[in-house]
């Protein structure tokens, strides 16, 4: 089964990174810039998995996190924050705002894959 | 014995009054007693002389005229003398005369040869002198006198002497007392402020001063003393109060410049990253062929890109841990587990780079060791950081790292045979960009931060890192951490 992944992400080279790391073990990619088109697309595509950068123009991540979560539809949806924060309780932050992982920047191309779709597993079991 | 300097003041003062009292006092009642007793002499011999010239003269009449009765009628009016015993008229040649004795006392004979002059005995006085008529002697009296009762006379006035003496001495006593007061009262007073002082430390108090004497003297010095110590010190208080204010704005400023240093560390790594993302990200997915095959010598460089990214990383955690650090927002998470294991995994982990040098990286785990109560990843990234210099700074030989309980503590002994670090360098090699600043060969790559947070990391964990080395010789790093015996038990 095709996994449906949604990638908020307002870097440019790292959205084409994520996509391409996705889309070479067969998701299907949607992207969104900032973060209110990222909740916007979440409502109307239903993804499988949502991979959120935290610092985001317009509506940041942990926002993002909480508007998703209220959302009836999109209340189990693993939401994992990709974030080069990496001060103490910035993953707790995170954590609290709704997503269910955290995974610093810079990602390992080796694991990652491995790594997000464990979340996608724990959603399934 | 009281020696006379450990008396005190007052008491000197009285002994020495009392001294010269008794000493006063002696010296003249000695005189009084000598002139008392040469007085009873002279005294009884005026008598006998008045005597012997009134029975004299009284006898003229009687030798004139041999008749021996008139003349012993004449000494029976010494009758009423009762301390004259004996009386003689001789005449003119000396032959007895007239005789008078007392009742009661026998004949005494006066000697053969008469002479005038008198004669002290034991207990007698005699007097002998010429009875004169016109220039002419016409006999001679002697009078015996009863001195017995000299001697009693002279202990009676010993004994009232004594007595006037004693009253002397009291009445000295009582004088010297009270005289003495004003001086010793002064000083005292002063002695007790002195004393007051020393003990509360308050140079506010002074001596109140009553005399212009010497001791008024001193008690104005010591015043004065006491307002300069004074003053002194209200001065030290103003240096330090102005000190401890320069160096709390100095401590603020410091902490402030440490916050922004810490804020900006922060931000950089946080920046930073987002690039690093992208380098690390497109290589891995070039070495893994994801965007088509590469040649051996693009996988080749790709590969150095992906190690120089890895270290680039390494160095942005470096930094960013310390800040972390040093901004004390770094959290540590006690739970339980088991060292020795995470010993041989930190080992195993390293294990290819040491072989890759040609060095034995050995372990050795005392058997039996307790569960430790700390902050798993943390003690992991010391092991790790420790074990990896080692290996920087060997080039031959091996690393061992030991494991061993001492106490309530647990030691881990990472001891290799490399260059070793000098006296000098060992004071300094905990401390942060230390190795960039003592100029180490810049070969060895690392941001010079990695003994400084093994250092505050084995600090926040309760423990503590020290290092013993001899140049050439090779480094022995030593951790000490606490173990939690409550959880030790918990565990078991």
């Amino acid at each position: 089964m095709q996994v449906n992944t949604l990638i908020i992400e307002d870097n440019e080279n790292n959205m084409y990174l994520t996509t391409f790391l996705l889309e070479n073990s067969g998701h299907n990619v949607s992207q969104a810039y900032d973060g209110k088109d990222g909740v916007k697309l979440a409502k109307e595509i239903q993804p499988d998995l949502i991979l959120l950068d935290i610092q985001l123009p317009k509506m940041n991540g942990y926002d993002v996190a909480r508007a998703l979560r209220e959302d009836a539809s999109l209340a189990s949806t693993p939401i994992i924050a990709i974030t080069s924060y990496a001060m103490p309780g910035d993953k707790e932050k995170a954590l609290g705002a709704g997503c269910n992982g955290y995974i610093k920047k810079p990602i390992d191309p080796d694991t990652f894959i491995d790594e997000i779709e464990s979340y996608l597993d724990v959603k399934k079991s | 014995m009281i020696r006379f300097q450990d008396l005190s003041i007052k008491m000197k003062l009285v002994s020495i009054q009392l001294f010269t009292t008794v000493f006063i006092l002696v010296f003249f009642m000695g005189i009084y007693l000598f002139t008392q007793y040469r007085q009873f002499e002279s005294t009884a011999y005026n008598r006998m002389t008045t005597l012997a010239n009134i029975l004299g003269s009284n006898s003229i009449s009687a030798l004139l005229f041999f008749d021996n009765d008139a003349a012993e009628d004449v000494l029976e009016s010494l009758g009423t003398q009762n301390d004259i015993l004996n009386a003689i008229v001789y005449d003119h040649d000396g032959v007895l005369f007239a005789k008078y004795n007392r009742p009661g006392h026998a004949d005494f004979s006066f000697g053969e040869s008469i002479s005038e002059g008198k004669h002290t005995g034991e207990n007698e006085f005699i007097l002998t002198q010429k009875i004169v008529f016109d220039d002419l002697r016409v006999g001679w009296i002697s009078l015996r006198l009863d001195a017995s009762n000299r001697r009693t006379e002279l202990l009676e006035a010993i004994w009232q002497s004594f007595l006037l003496f004693i009253a002397g001495l009291i009445l000295a006593a009582l004088l010297s007392l009270r005289a003495q007061k004003p001086i010793t009262d002064s000083i005292l007073n002063l002695a007790d402020t002195a004393k007051e002082v020393r003990d509360s430390g308050d140079y506010s108090l002074r001596v109140h001063s009553s005399s212009q004497d010497e001791i008024g003297q001193l008690v104005d010095s010591f015043n004065d003393m006491l307002e300069k110590i004074l003053n002194h010190e209200k001065h030290l208080e103003e240096v330090v109060a102005a000190r401890t204010a320069e160096l709390e704005t100095a401590k603020t400023k410091a902490e402030e410049s440490d916050h922004l240093k810490s804020a900006f560390l922060a931000s950089m790594s946080h920046e930073l990253r987002t690039p690093l993302n992208s380098i690390i990200g497109f290589t891995g997915i070039l070495l893994q062929g994801l965007a088509g095959p590469l040649t051996d010598e693009q996988a080749k460089q790709l590969g150095m890109v992906k190690g120089s990214a890895a270290h680039l990383l390494e160095l942005i955690n470096d930094v960013l841990d310390i800040s972390k650090i040093e901004s004390g927002r770094l959290e540590i998470h006690g739970e339980p587990f088991k060292v020795d294991l995470l010993l041989v995994m930190a080992v195993s982990s390293l294990r290819p780079f040491a072989e890759k040098k040609g060095l034995h990286l050995r372990h050795d785990i005392e058997a039996g060791l307790p569960e430790l109560n700390s902050d798993k990843r943390r003690l992991e990234q010391v092991l790790l950081n420790l074990i990896n210099n080692a290996i920087k700074f060997t080039e031959a030989g091996s690393i061992t790292v030991n494991c061993y309980r001492r106490d309530d503590n647990l030691i881990v002994d990472v001891i290799d045979t490399g260059i070793g670090i000098s006296s000098q360098d060992q004071k300094t090699v905990f401390e942060t960009f230390r190795q960039i600043d003592a100029g180490l060969d810049r070969v060895k790559e690392g941001s010079g931060l990695g003994l400084a947070i093994s250092k505050k990391l084995s600090e926040l964990l309760g423990g503590t890192i020290t290092v013993t080395s001899e140049p050439g010789e090779g480094s022995t790093f030593s951790v000490v951490l606490p173990i939690n015996v409550e959880t030790l038990t918990d565990a078991g």
